[in-house]
């Protein structure tokens, strides 16, 4: 049970990164950004690149931050120089926009980093074992699921607790009447796209050590976020939290139980979900 | 208005002699003709319904995998059998995950059409003692009627034939009432309940249309390639394509996702031979479309046209 469950929480707090980064940008924005798992898997080739320089556990443990930093500004210029271009169009450019740049993205990761998978697990024995109940496993998958719970209080404060908070909830409630408060709304849809990215790129920064990347986890990585969104309800960070607990556990039984239809389970509970509530677990908005 | 047959005629020709140019433009052009119905497929949901599917891949790969899978398993090589058990497959395929898809609208629908498929992808990727997995399925000597097609441009008229009986239906369908009853809807779905139209019942029978002939061009690609796999006849970026397509070609335009359709496979085609990096040309492509030409090439022509 203790192994699955801390897989199971390891997956639940990745998903909460990503998920939590869809749903904020579509609260702002209206854009369901389809790039999202271009973001992650360019945080795990950025932390790949910086854990290169050094083999300092230090730079190890911050290449996360690092990598989600540069990845939130790549998302930001992408937001400002591109996708902001394309608003007011309607929702089918925007997505489409959003679409080509998983090509693009593959292209690049394949010039700067080659086509083979890559992965550093150094982190893991740098920071040795830990015994759970007569279960020995790597600290890091510990440091992993706390820090991921650390940011989502660090995230809640963020948005709850503060001005910019207040600021970006206004956005997300009514555009017009915040712009008419004085509010400069292009300044709060980058700030988004910063915040949603870096949660991408901060979430491939930390899998590194423990699944590292390949071409095509960008595309799994957006499927799975988009199910977990739905689960949760559009644009709900709560609901984002108890779908990739939900999904994350039912994933990590799943793959021990039934290995060959683990995927196929997350989708039914998907299904399962929308037939009884269509706007998902904690979505309120009709549509 | 300007009569237009003349253009239609002229193109009917010129696909009917396109085996003379050999074999790889013969194939080529078949899998142009596939891709063209399936955009136009795609365009019955996007253009005149209004539901932009970012999943038809999963018809898609229903009709493929019928055809497929019923090879594989039951040794059935008659395409008259073949074909007709795709139909039926996509339209059931069809109509249920059209009941849990049509309740939603907007991006709601895409995402759900996008999971969806994805459910049928991971299926046919982890049932490896069925579906082959990753390998796929292999799909070879097939017969019509008793009779052997072995060569790609014996195969390249049976697809031509289906290109044009699809363009002709779906083109009454989406003259009929039924069709003018969706562009309604489409334009104002308030106005169109008002009028006493079942929104859901219009817009499960556009989702089983647009499934059904995605099926058939499924199954057919199936045939015409003869080896079929989760990624090439499942996977979101199959289903990307159909959107790209229809987009690069204009969705506003009946013939558009057709002139997209065949932009698009002779650009991958010509691209992937020259250069290395086709994935960032056509990513490049749709960024650009967006930017620049967002009602695609008939959209302009149809603009020029017009003359404003």
């Amino acid at each position: 049970m203790i192994p699955q469950i801390i897989n199971g929480l390891i997956f639940a707090s990745i998903l909460f990164l990503v998920a939590t980064g869809l749903t904020i940008i579509f609260g702002i924005l209206r854009v369901v950004n389809f790039s999202h798992g271009s973001f992650y898997l360019l945080g795990v080739y950025i932390a790949y690149s910086i854990t290169r320089l050094s083999h300092d556990p230090v730079l190890y443990l911050a290449s996360p931050f690092i990598a989600g930093t540069i990845v939130g500004g790549v998302g930001m210029a992408f937001e400002r120089g591109l996708l902001s271009r394309v608003y007011g169009r309607g929702e089918l450019f925007e997505l489409l926009m959003t679409y080509g740049m998983i090509f693009v993205f593959i292209d690049v990761f394949r010039i700067g980093w080659g086509t083979m998978p890559i992965s550093d697990p150094t982190i893991t024995f740098m920071l040795g074992t830990v015994s759970i109940a007569g279960y020995t496993m790597p600290l890091y998958n510990i440091y992993l699921i706390s820090i991921a719970a650390v940011l989502a209080v660090v995230l809640w404060f963020l948005l709850f607790k503060t001005n910019v908070g207040m600021v970006i909830r206004a956005t997300s409630f009514d555009r017009e009447v915040t712009s008419s408060f004085g509010v400069n709304v292009n300044r709060v849809y980058a700030l988004t796209f910063f915040l949603g990215c870096f949660l991408a790129g901060f979430g491939g920064g930390l899998m590194l050590p423990i699944t590292g990347a390949w071409i095509g986890l960008d595309i799994d990585m957006l499927i799975i976020g988009l199910v977990v969104v739905v689960v949760g309800g559009l644009g709900s960070i709560k609901g984002a939290l108890a779908a990739s607990l939900l999904i994350g556990l039912v994933r990590s039984f799943g793959i021990s139980m039934f290995p060959a239809v683990e995927l196929a389970i997350v989708y039914v509970i998907m299904i399962a979900v929308l037939i009884v509530k269509p706007s998902g677990l904690f979505g309120g908005v009709e549509h | 208005m300007r009569d237009y047959r003349i253009v239609y005629l002229a193109a009917a020709v010129l696909l009917f002699l396109v085996p003379i140019t050999g074999e790889y433009a013969t194939y080529l052009t078949g899998l142009a003709l596939l891709f063209g119905v399936a955009a136009l497929a795609l365009n019955v949901l996007l253009g005149y319904t209004g539901l932009l599917s970012f999943g038809n891949a999963l018809f898609f790969g229903c009709g493929a995998y019928t055809v497929g899978l019923l090879i594989k398993h039951f040794d059935i090589t008659a395409i008259e059998i073949l074909f007709p058990a795709s139909i039926a497959a996509s339209f059931v395929v069809a109509v249920l995950v059209g009941f849990i898809c049509v309740r939603h609208t907007r991006i709601y629908f895409t995402m759900l059409t996008i999971a969806l498929a994805s459910l049928f992808y991971a299926l046919a990727h982890k049932l490896r003692p069925i579906t082959g997995g990753d390998d796929g399925i292999r799909v070879y000597e097939t017969y019509i009627f008793g009779h052997e097609i072995t060569s790609i441009i014996e195969f390249y008229y049976v697809v031509l034939i289906f290109f044009i009986a699809s363009i002709l239906i779906l083109r009454i369908i989406l003259k009929s009432p039924f069709g003018l009853t969706l562009q309604a809807i489409r334009d104002s779905e308030l106005r169109a309940r008002f009028a006493g139209i079942s929104i859901m019942k219009y817009r499960l029978g556009a989702f089983i249309v647009s499934g059904v002939f995605t099926g058939m061009s499924g199954a057919l690609y199936a045939l015409f390639l003869g080896q079929i796999s989760p990624d090439d006849v499942l996977g979101l970026t199959r289903s990307g394509e159909f959107v790209a397509m229809t987009i690069l070609g204009g969705f506003t335009s009946f013939v558009g996702p057709i002139v997209g359709a065949f932009v698009f496979t002779y650009l991958k085609a010509f691209v992937s031979s020259v250069a290395l990096y086709w994935y960032m040309v056509a990513g490049i492509i749709i960024v650009g479309i967006v930017l620049f030409v967002p009602m695609g090439i008939m959209g302009e022509v149809e603009r020029r046209i017009r003359g404003f």
